[in-house]
């Protein structure tokens, strides 16, 4: 034991505080190399398919991504506090089946919106609920969820399709300025309110708090459990405003609409540098691994790969970036981490 | 030794079996129909192709791990099978290649997590969406059906089937309670770093816990494919749920360490007759989708209930 | 065995120039370390010296940074626990290392279970379950090896623990601190166990904070301090003292400063307080200003008592008064808002963020003071955390360093400082100096004394009992859930603390 941290063993290479500058120069560099990744895949489909930086497609680009960025946000809130919720898709799918519901048996577009976005709410509490009464892990409760949402939209829908085309178009069809997509603005919006408590707010603070050490964060006062609770009412939240806009945009519903999104929604935020057992992470990073994904999409359907293949890659794609981001900023922090953990337990 | 062990995990799963009378009492009571004896070889025939997979799924909850790709490792092999018996291969070569292929999945999964130490959960959810991609790629625009007698005669009536699943609990339970590999499981499952500092090589037992977990979808997929006598790709989605949810209904612990194959026949059987005494019920499947999930969710929580009282 | 005469001299483990780094910390530094066949060879050093980091590195629990390793004269490269394991060396961690899930005979032959068949691995589970219940019995345990392990006290898991290190031939069989957890019976069969062994030409590395038992146990004895090898000594050309002032660095007895006099005023009182079966029935009060010191052995409910003040895990009954108004204390939150604070015995993984900056760890107790209307005021954060690192001396560069750079001192200090944020009347320490080397300590002990004279009113628990007896104006001892005895300032030695902790009519 050294009191003097700049103090060099002998045979020892560099001192601790190097090391650690070295670390945040690569968790820095991840969001580089993410952005530079964006810009190869990018310039490759642009070369093969010039119609890639048309500004139509830009534009279909940035509308596609938005869902997924406002769902993504909320799901870094519930990451960096240790969380996370499998069944964001499923809940997608009932929200917008009700809402879609709603909306065709005459009921206003703006209550329709209103009552999802609130079920969205509860659903997302529900997972969280029930895993702190049942001492489970989320992940768990959350998987069993999945099945829930998905009967409840069968039951309702009766397993069809929901139209209602031209009844709620302005959120999802509006393009500002006739090139800003709304959608996207939206997205933004919800990456800036996420920034915002997560930078600015009591809240925020708690959430990298109970993420990163939940028994640190009791002992100094702090209610894990009402923390996580916020968290699961935020990300339920952003669930709702993506059915809403995805609704809008697509003009129907039915259970499986977005199914799969959990898996963008995670594999974005991680590859955004949040990892997966919480307490850090920034919203930039989200936004990066979200464009990410929406750029390899659009990529592939550029090059007209087979709709089967996409499906493939993005499996492949979104396991290999993760197990790339873990091998090269978590894996020095990783046994710390571990036995900290065990500490815990 | 087998069945006093065998014996030991019924015991255990008292609790259960409670469930499972339970639920066919009621059953009996409500549902006429159900009371049918052939409706039993139905359930017995049905119950065979969930049971063979949740012996898989037993060894690698049973070790801490997780694989949601079982289901799409089921479509995958079937949907391969279907193509190699319009190919008019023999069928014990048919078997034995499905039983590989549902293998090599469960190993990639393995090598996957041990080597990049990506999470269970997000791994074989990324396998999902692979599988079902090859799935429907393999499987587009091809009539599988008609397969020929022998093959069928794997899924047919309950008999064979049933015996299938026995040698297949009986293979597992063996291992489970008489192997080092199987012992490894519950260290590993229980705290795999007193495991490691046991000297026990943890990522070579995982990788062949996820080889189990995909042999056994392989098998499970044969059964199913010869039963129904045809195959696509979209057979086995959320087969991994129901088999998650009939382990941890049997009474093993969704985080590792205590369980047995043994439970998890009865966690199946519950399962099977759910299903079945809800649709004599009159219960649309939508609605048993949502019964499974909340029986999950109830299982998970008889779970955390019973560890506290005994750790 | 057979081997053993040809290699009796020669020694069994030789580690040349280890060099372990964790973030912040230099566990070890440039140790070299050797064991002889048939002796004890005792690990000393105070608590974060280093002695468990230096066998975590001999069994492959972790990598060196550096350094070699000898096993039986050969040079060895510790990749994986497995190695050493292979060539008989067993292992009894500080820490519990059993899996609880599972019954006592598969825990003590856990990854060397016999097999029947050698090539499919098949166990022969008859044979298993006899040499488990052999081996419990000649440790005079009475347990089935049947019996889960969750089920088992902590002190049968240890024993537990040791059967399994004994269950195949071992020739060096390392000890974390086993008797830690471990009532004098079972401490004299561990002792006989190794006496016997010993005769065997088993080496023994035996590792320990007590100087008492190097004398009943050791044949030789390395002194470990602040990751340094400081020495290795014949046990018979050792006295206490030397012993002592090689293990902290410095002369016994100057490093604790006066306390100012307490006031009348009480602060706190409890009455009749219970928790569980661990705390049965303490009553004491604690006046502004005053130290109050509560020491005894492990297991005595020291720990258990002060989370229970704390509102960490509420007391089952009792009552709890500040300034003479009953108060009720459920939560570490409820705690803050009376003016207790409560800096536990696990400061790296209760008391910090490790991979936060300090200025994020002084805002976990501090975050709502500082965030009127839910926005955080960063700026007075930023300065409140400047002050602090100031006025406790906390050594780092910024406050955007991590906590988990800091050394133990420091890290001390900065749990100090989050919570002198909060303006607490009462401050409970639990181990304050538990592994801080002697300059930390001192500052610590500083501290201590200006909050007394602020008016400030501090509870310490604390196992070592020369600081219990030199820096509190009243020590009182625990044993069994009770307060057994009260002693005012430096008026005890160690030896009679000791006595009290134990009880008195049970020792020797
Ligand atoms: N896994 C770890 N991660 C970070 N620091 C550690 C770890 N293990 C030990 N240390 C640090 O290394 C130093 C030596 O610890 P240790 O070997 O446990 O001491 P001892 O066993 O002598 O009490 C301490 O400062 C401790 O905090
Ligand atoms: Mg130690």
């Amino acid at each position: 034991m050294q009191t003097n941290p700049n103090v060099k063993p002998p045979g020892v290479g560099s001192g601790t505080l190097v090391k650690n500058n070295k670390y945040q120069l690569i968790f820095r560099s991840q969001w580089f190399l993410l952005l530079l990744a964006e810009f190869l895949i990018a310039i490759i489909t642009g070369i093969v398919n010039p119609r890639f930086f048309t500004i139509s497609n830009v534009i279909n680009v940035l509308e596609q991504i938005a869902v997924l960025g406002i769902v993504s946000s909320g799901m870094t809130l519930l990451i960096i506090s240790g969380e996370i919720d499998i069944s964001v898709g499923a809940n997608i799918g009932l929200s917008s089946c009700v809402m879609a519901i709603m909306i065709k048996s005459g009921i206003g577009v703006f209550p329709s919106f209103v009552t999802g976005i609130a079920l969205a709410i509860f659903s997302s509490f529900l997972v969280g609920l029930t895993a702190h009464t049942f001492k489970a892990p989320s992940f768990i409760t959350s998987l069993a969820f999945i099945s829930v949402f998905q009967g409840i939209a069968l039951a309702i829908t009766k397993g069809s399709f929901q139209t209602i085309y031209g009844q709620a178009e302005t959120i999802g069809m509006t393009r500002l300025g006739n090139v800003l997509p709304l959608s996207f603005v939206i997205s933004l919006g919800a990456y800036l309110v996420v920034h915002f408590i997560l930078a600015y707010t009591k809240f925020g603070r708690r959430i990298y708090s109970v993420g990163s050490n939940p028994a640190a964060a009791y002992l100094s006062g702090i209610s894990v459990i009402k923390t996580k609770y916020y968290a699961f009412l935020f990300s339920g939240f952003f669930v709702g405003i993506g059915s809403m806009v995805l609704l809008s945009r697509i003009g129907a519903a039915q259970p499986s609409t977005g199914s799969g999104i959990e898996l963008k929604a995670i594999g974005a935020v991680v590859i955004g540098g949040t990892p997966l057992s919480g307490g850090k992470g920034r919203i930039i990073g989200t936004l990066l691994g979200v464009l990410l994904m929406g750029i390899i999409s659009n990529a592939l359907n550029m090059m007209r790969v087979n709709p089967y293949y996409q499906q493939v890659t993005f499996g492949l794609l979104i396991i290999a970036s993760l197990a790339m981001s873990i091998f090269s900023s978590y894996k020095g922090h990783a046994r710390s981490e571990k036995s900290t953990k065990k500490a815990i337990e | 030794m087998v069945s006093s062990s065998l014996l030991k995990q019924f015991q255990r799963a008292t609790q259960a079996l409670l469930g499972l009378v339970t639920i066919n009492v009621i059953f009996f009571i409500f549902a006429p129909t159900y009371r049918a004896i052939s409706n039993f070889q139905t359930i017995f025939s049905q119950a065979t192709v969930l049971g063979v997979m949740a012996v898989g799924t037993t060894v690698v909850l049973l070790s801490a791990g997780l694989d949601l790709s079982v289901g799409s490792i089921l479509t995958f092999v079937a949907v391969s099978v279907g193509s190699m018996l319009n190919l008019q291969y023999p069928v014990w070569l048919i078997v034995f290649i499905a039983l590989g292929i549902g293998a090599f999945w469960g190993t990639v999964n393995g090598l996957i997590i041990v080597i990049t130490g990506v999470s269970p959960l997000i791994v074989t959810l990324g396998m999902m969406m692979i599988l079902r991609g090859f799935s429907e790629l393999l499987g587009a625009g091809k009539d599988m059906s008609s397969f020929p007698r022998a093959f069928r005669a794997l899924g047919s009536g309950y008999f064979i089937p049933v015996l299938i699943m026995a040698a297949a609990y009986l293979v597992v339970a063996f291992m489970l309670g008489k192997t080092r590999l199987g012992f490894n499981a519950y260290a590993i499952g229980g705290n795999q770093e007193v495991a490691r500092l046991s000297g026990i090589r943890v990522n070579k037992c995982k990788v062949i816990y996820y080889a189990i977990g995909g042999l056994m979808a392989g098998l499970a997929a044969v059964l199913l494919t010869a039963r129904l006598n045809f195959a696509n790709s979209t057979f086995g989605q959320g087969m991994e749920m129901n088999s998650i949810a009939a382990v941890v209904i049997g009474g093993t612990s969704m985080s590792g360490g205590i369980g047995g194959v043994g439970r998890t026949i009865i966690g199946v059987l519950i399962m099977t007759c759910l299903a079945s005494g809800l649709s004599h019920m009159g219960v649309g499947s939508s609605w048993q989708r949502v019964s499974i999930g909340i029986v999950i969710i109830l299982a998970v929580w008889i779970d955390t209930a019973q560890r506290k009282r005994t750790l | 065995m057979n081997q053993l005469n040809s290699t009796i001299g020669a020694p069994l483990v030789v580690m040349k120039g280890i060099v372990k780094c964790f973030p912040g910390v230099i566990a070890l530094n440039q140790v070299d370390f050797e064991l002889l066949p048939g002796e004890v060879h005792v690990l000393l050093g105070e608590n974060g010296a280093g002695k468990s980091t230096l066998i975590k590195v001999l069994s492959g629990a972790f990598p060196a940074d550096s350094g070699e390793i000898f096993i039986y004269g050969e040079k060895v490269v510790i990749e994986s626990p497995e190695v050493p394991l292979k060539k008989g060396l067993r292992f009894i961690y500080q820490e519990l290392n059993l899996v609880p899930q599972i019954d006592i005979a598969r825990n003590i032959f856990l990854g060397v279970e016999p097999l029947g068949i050698r090539k499919l691995g098949i166990i022969n589970t008859s044979t298993l379950y006899k040499t488990a219940s052999q081996l419990l019995e000649r440790f005079n345990i009475q347990l089935d090896p049947h019996r889960i392990v969750s089920t088992l006290s902590v002190t049968q898991q240890k024993m537990v623990e040791i059967a399994r290190a004994l269950v195949t031939d071992a020739r060096v069989i390392v000890l974390d601190e086993p008797t830690d957890v471990l009532e004098s019976t079972s401490r004299n069969d561990l002792f006989k166990v190794i006496n016997h062994l010993k005769k065997e030409g088993v080496g023994f590395i035996y590792i320990s904070h007590r100087y008492a038992e190097v004398y009943e146990l050791g044949d030789r004895v390395t002194i470990l301090r602040d990751g340094k090898n400081v020495g290795t000594f014949s046990i018979r050309d050792l006295t206490l003292e030397t012993m002592i002032e090689k293990m902290i660095g410095g002369k016994i007895g100057k490093q604790y400063p006066s306390l100012p006099a307490p006031q009348e005023k009480i602060i706190l009182r409890l009455e009749n307080f219970y928790k569980g079966t661990v705390v049965q029935g303490v009553d004491f009060s604690l006046r502004k200003g005053e130290l109050l010191g509560i020491t005894g052995l492990m297991g005595a409910g020291k720990t258990e008592l002060a989370r229970a003040i704390a509102g960490v895990d509420p007391p089952t009954s009792g009552s709890l008064y500040i300034e003479d108004e009953k108060v009720m204390v459920r939560t570490p939150e409820e705690a803050i808002r009376h003016g207790i604070s409560f800096l536990t015995e696990n400061r790296k993984t209760e008391g910090l963020i490790l991979d936060q900056s300090l200025r994020n760890n002084y805002g976990l107790p501090n975050i709502n003071r500082l965030s009127p209307f839910g926005m955080v005021k960063i700026k007075k954060m930023n300065d409140e955390i400047d002050f602090y690192m100031k006025e406790l001396t906390i050594k780092a560069p910024h406050r955007f360093t991590l906590a988990g750079q800091l050394s133990g001192g420091n890290q001390q200090k900065l749990v100090l400082a989050k919570w002198l944020g909060t303006h607490a009347k009462v401050i409970i320490f639990d181990e304050p100096t538990r592994g801080i080397d002697i300059i930390g300590r001192r500052e610590v002990y500083r501290i201590m004394q200006e909050l007394l004279a602020e008016g400030t009113s501090i509870l310490m628990f604390t196992s070592d009992y020369a600081e219990a007896m030199e820096m509190s104006h009243r020590v009182m001892v625990m044993r069994r859930g009770k307060i057994v005895k009260e002693f005012p300032r430096s008026s005890a030695s160690e030896d009679d603390i000791l006595k009290a902790a134990i009880g008195v009519g049970e020792f020797r």
